[in-house]
């Protein structure tokens, strides 16, 4: 009696052990299709990012593209997306790295390694790129040909940690190169690609994050504001018009204290609308002398995360992190604001590259 | 499986003789050790106790390894040394409290404990109280409590003991316990070290292409010192000083896909506790009160050495101070009432250097426990008890627990418990002032849970217990961490969920004799199935999925041969697939952590000499060398070894 119970025992654990694996996902080339590649965040410190394709043609989504070709993760916090024409480039945060991909196939192609927090990705020529950074008080300066590290701009201020420069998004005006510093900063880095030096800056309401040039060659700013209680203090969020020329504020709109945080800036293929992600998502010409009352999509109980803008057909593509613990829903939406599919991707879109 | 489940239990049941056995009569609370007898006091709770086989097993380790492996109490580690917080019934590592003779030990700033800092070389004696039973000893213990104890040995005037464990990856332990003194007067001292380089191998899938890679900044130290002092007024007043400092140091790895510049990250844990206690068993009236207090200093530093950059540097400082005096009464044979007060006060300060963030807030808290436990019949007892609670402003003026224990069947051991309780827990310090994104407009979370439970013991002591429990509870006000609603980038505490969870829960432990061997096997099931109830909108797919990290099956067992001074040990245990996904995801390969199985063995001889023992044991940790994550993207390492030699001494 005694034997069978142990032996009980041992089935049971060995019972409740038999389940099934993970489905595998399957995948054709991507990079010939006219869809959008979509890299998803994940959750910090989980490793969990992700990269997507929208096939907009069959309306179609594939999830995992990046585990699929390559069976390794992509990493922890995709930042952003970018190409030179000849490759895909997947900025990985977290895992300080950029992954260099064929655009076709996906296949690995190489990364950049090293790096301590990097952002987004600017190609200043074929052999040029720069490379934002969280942490590193410098811009890398990289070589997409090798993929190896050619150099650094240095951004520090001299100071200590407290007033680094932070690097984020870059927009490019004429010959000059405008870059924000977002975290506790207030600053936008005008840049010299030719001299690899920093030339100018421009003082922004805090924490500017995206920007974006419009029809008429100025740059918007999308400012959040910090929070409340932060060291530096809190303003309300603003859009803010930069003259590159002049290298000074035209306009500040600022957002009221009910309205939701901002999140996201895009423009629309003519470059005369801007489209921000503030809780709702709102459209705004950039000629207008207000900032817009009620939301062009509203957001109802879903948690618009980011958006990314067809530079061709100006769809709009509109994510909801649910609860930014589970696969997020993404809306595609046509110009004028009727939806026109709806598709799961990973966790916490945050980037979009249009094919 | 539920079939083939309850057919175990009643086999156990059947295949075991039959023996009479009534609740006690006697409901003192003197201290005693109570192998196969009821405890009035206990009636209607749901209590796990390891056994001394486990706490001898445990020695070396610190107490998330002995919970994990011989409760059935799911606990969540981030690697070897690493922190690692308790999911007692599927709920949230804050909804365990951890209490050490008496004191909460849980951080008033977090609201949970690292058991990774508790070495149970430093504990005498350890129990867990399941769901409501916890509400006997505090509230806030959704999930339920795990209770830590020290006494001196008094028959023995001078005891000494040492422990020296060396291991793979460069680990070592050195455990030593001296004790002193006469019939009155007892000097407990306990010291620990033990460090460890945790620099393993591993084949990394993280990266591309893949490559064996060795972790790095992984290594740790942990130290600490106890010293207890006891003084014995009569047979039955026995004070109690006890003071425990404690230092540890602990590298922070990155995941196994970081591939950037290096990063110098590491964490600082210090801990002094100190609490004076007095028990008095005697007289009609008996109470025992103590008054402590727990200071404790963490300090979190990351910066990337190659730029000189630092990207936090925190210091974190709680002060805490808990005083209880309880009392108890029995009335008669068949009636016994407990009151207790409790008053404590927390204080917490928090800045981050770098970021120049942090808070400073305090809360005082107190709570007012009257419990009566009454033996309606010779197989029926059951409590009733009441709790009023406030911190901060807020009063929560009733938290009721009723249970009852009843022997099914006059001649057979069978035992039926059951309680339903209301419960609730504070929101920590952090949660409500954290910044950003601390709310100080929290509620508490509010839960409503039951238990039943089926006990079956032996008339013998040790020779055969199981206990199966089935238990199911609804939490409200539930506090996650999600992005601000107002959609800034940071992320916000808020009230927002509702989590059901219930499961089954399955112990045993038995022993047997076979010409000169002797058997001892224990083992530990639970299925704990815990769901989001709450879904904000329609494509929320989180509604009535697992709560991510905890796994629907885990189990354990241990399995060991005696012969003469010589044993052989073997532990199973297994965790079932857990998801990261809070939708429950699992095509995708990271949305699912898959099951894993841990084996352990490890051989044991001991040398007797008059008043000396000598040991020394050798063990082979993940025999199989089972490639598993415990967290996503965080390597275990494989097959490893310790070896052990300790004596003890004893006048």
């Amino acid at each position: 009696m005694k034997t069978l119970k142990y032996l009980s025992f041992i089935l049971l654990v060995l019972a409740v052990a038999c389940e099934e694996e993970p489905v595998e996902v399957v995948f054709a080339d991507l990079g010939k299709r006219s869809g959008v590649f979509i890299s998803c965040e994940g959750n910090f410190m989980y490793g969990n990012a992700s990269l997507s394709f929208y096939d907009k043609v069959n309306k179609k989504v594939y999830n995992q593209v990046f585990y699929a070709r390559n069976r390794a993760p992509l990493g922890d916090v995709a930042q952003s997306l970018a190409s030179d024409g000849k490759k895909l480039y997947v900025v990985v945060n977290n895992s300080g790295k950029i992954y260099v991909l064929d655009p076709v196939t996906l296949e690995y192609r190489g990364a950049v390694t090293g790096l301590v927090s990097p952002r987004y990705i600017h190609f200043v020529s074929a052999e040029k790129a720069y490379v934002s950074d969280l942490y590193a008080r410098q811009i890398t300066i990289i070589n997409p040909q090798n993929l190896q590290k050619t150099g650094v701009i240095d951004v520090s201020d001299g100071s200590d940690n407290s007033s680094r420069h932070p690097t984020e998004t870059f927009v490019q005006a004429g010959k000059w190169l405008f870059v924000s510093c977002w975290s506790y900063d207030n600053t936008l880095l005008v840049i010299d690609p030719e001299k690899d030096q920093v030339v100018d800056s421009v003082k922004v309401p805090k924490q500017p994050q995206k920007m974006v040039l419009d029809k008429n060659g100025k740059i918007w700013v999308l400012t959040d504001g910090s929070y409340k209680g932060a060291p530096g203090g809190y303003e309300n969020p603003a859009l803010v018009r930069i003259d590159p020329e002049t290298r000074t504020v035209e306009q500040i709109f600022r957002w009221s204290q009910e309205a939701r945080h901002p999140g996201d800036l895009d423009i629309n293929p003519a470059r005369d609308t801007l489209l921000v992600v503030a809780g709702g998502f709102y459209k705004m010409g950039v000629d207008d002398s207000r900032l817009p009352a009620a939301p062009f999509i509203a957001a109802g109980n879903r948690l618009f995360f980011s958006a990314g803008v067809d530079p061709q057909s100006g769809e709009i593509y509109l994510a909801d992190a649910v609860d930014y613990a589970q696969n997020a829903m993404v809306y595609r939406f046509s110009p004028g604001g009727a939806v026109i599919d709806s598709f799961r991707v990973g966790i916490s879109p945050g980037d979009y590259l249009f094919n | 499986m539920r079939r083939f489940f309850f057919s175990l239990f009643w086999l156990g049941l059947v295949g075991l003789p039959a023996a009479g056995q009534s609740l006690r009569d006697t409901v003192h609370i003197r201290e005693v050790q109570v192998l196969g007898r009821r405890r009035v006091e206990e009636a209607g709770l749901t209590v796990t106790r390891p056994d001394s086989l486990a706490m001898v097993s445990g020695m070396t380790t610190d107490l998330s390894q002995l919970i994990s492996q011989y409760t059935p109490v799911f606990i969540k580690s981030y690697g070897r040394g690493s922190a690692a917080t308790a999911n007692f019934r599927g709920t949230a590592a804050s909804h365990t409290q951890v209490v050490w003779n008496g004191m909460n030990l849980n951080s008033p700033m977090r609201g949970s404990a690292d058991l990774s800092l508790l070495p149970v070389f430093f504990v005498d004696e350890a129990f867990l109280l399941h769901g409501g039973s916890s509400l006997t000893e505090g509230s806030g213990a959704l999930g339920g409590s795990i209770h830590l104890g020290n006494k001196p040995d008094w028959a023995a005037r001078k005891t000494v003991a040492a422990v020296a464990e060396r291991g793979s990856f460069n680990s070592g332990k050195y455990l030593g316990r001296w004790q002193l003194g006469g019939s009155r007067f007892k000097s407990v001292s306990r010291i620990y070290y033990e460090d460890s380089d945790n620099r393993f191998s591993f084949y990394n899938v993280g990266v591309i292409p893949y490559r064996r890679d060795t972790l790095e900044n992984a290594g740790y130290y942990k130290a600490g010192v106890l010293q207890e002092f006891y003084f014995r007024f009569s047979e039955e007043k026995i004070a109690a000083l006890r003071g425990w400092y404690q230092q540890s140091h602990r590298n922070l790895p990155q995941l196994m896909s970081y591939e950037g510049s290096d990063r110098e990250e590491y964490q600082d844990d210090d801990h002094f506790r100190a609490q004076f206690e007095l028990k008095n068993y005697g007289g009609p009236v008996q109470y025992q009160f103590f008054s402590g207090a727990n200071f404790t200093r963490l300090h979190y530093f990351r910066q990337s050495p190659d730029l000189k950059f630092v990207n936090d540097d925190s210091n974190s400082r709680e002060n805490s101070f808990s005083n209880r005096l309880k009392l108890q009464r029995k009335f008669s044979s068949k009636i016994m009432a407990t009151a207790s007060l409790d008053v404590n006060y927390h204080q917490v300060e928090v800045a981050n250097r770098v970021r120049e963030t942090g808070y400073d807030a305090s809360r005082l808290e107190s709570g007012l426990l009257l419990n009566v436990q009454v033996k309606v019949a010779d197989r029926l007892a059951m409590f009733v008890l009441s709790r009023a609670e406030s911190y901060d402003s807020r009063l929560i003026p009733f938290i009721p627990a009723v249970g009852a224990e009843w022997q099914l069947l006059p001649a057979f051991p069978l035992f039926l418990k059951t309680n339903l309780s209301r419960n609730y827990h504070k929101p920590s310090l952090n949660d409500l002032y954290w910044l950003p994104g601390g709310n100080p407009d929290l509620l508490p979370e509010d839960g409503i849970s039951t238990d039943w439970a089926l006990t079956h013991e032996s008339q013998t002591p040790g020779a055969w217990k199981q206990e199966l429990s089935f238990f199911i509870s609804k939490i409200n006000n539930w506090i996650i961490w999600q992005p601000a609603s107002n959609g800034a980038y940071y992320w916000e505490a808020a009230n927002v969920k509702e989590v059901l969870s219930r499961g089954l829960e399955y112990q045993f432990n038995g022993k047997a004799a076979w010409q000169k061997w002797v058997f001892h096997f224990s083992g530990n099931y639970a299925y704990t199935r815990t769901t989001n109830q709450h879904a904000v909108s329609s494509v929320d797919q989180s509604r009535g999925r697992q709560l991510i990290y905890i796994p629907k099956h885990s189990g354990n067992l241990h399995l060991t041969a005696a012969f003469q001074r010589w044993s052989l040990q073997y532990d199973l245990g297994y965790t079932g697939r857990r998801y990261t996904q809070s939708s429950n995801e699992w095509t995708h390969f990271e949305s699912v952590l898959n099951p894993f199985w841990l084996s352990t063995a490890s051989l044991q001889k001991q040398w007797e000499f008059p008043a000396l023992t000598v040991s020394a044991k050798v063990m082979a940790d993940n025999l199989l060398g089972a490639d598993y994550q415990r967290i996503l993207w965080r390597p275990m390492p494989g097959r490893n070894y310790l070896f052990t030699l300790g004596f003890s001494w004893k006048k």
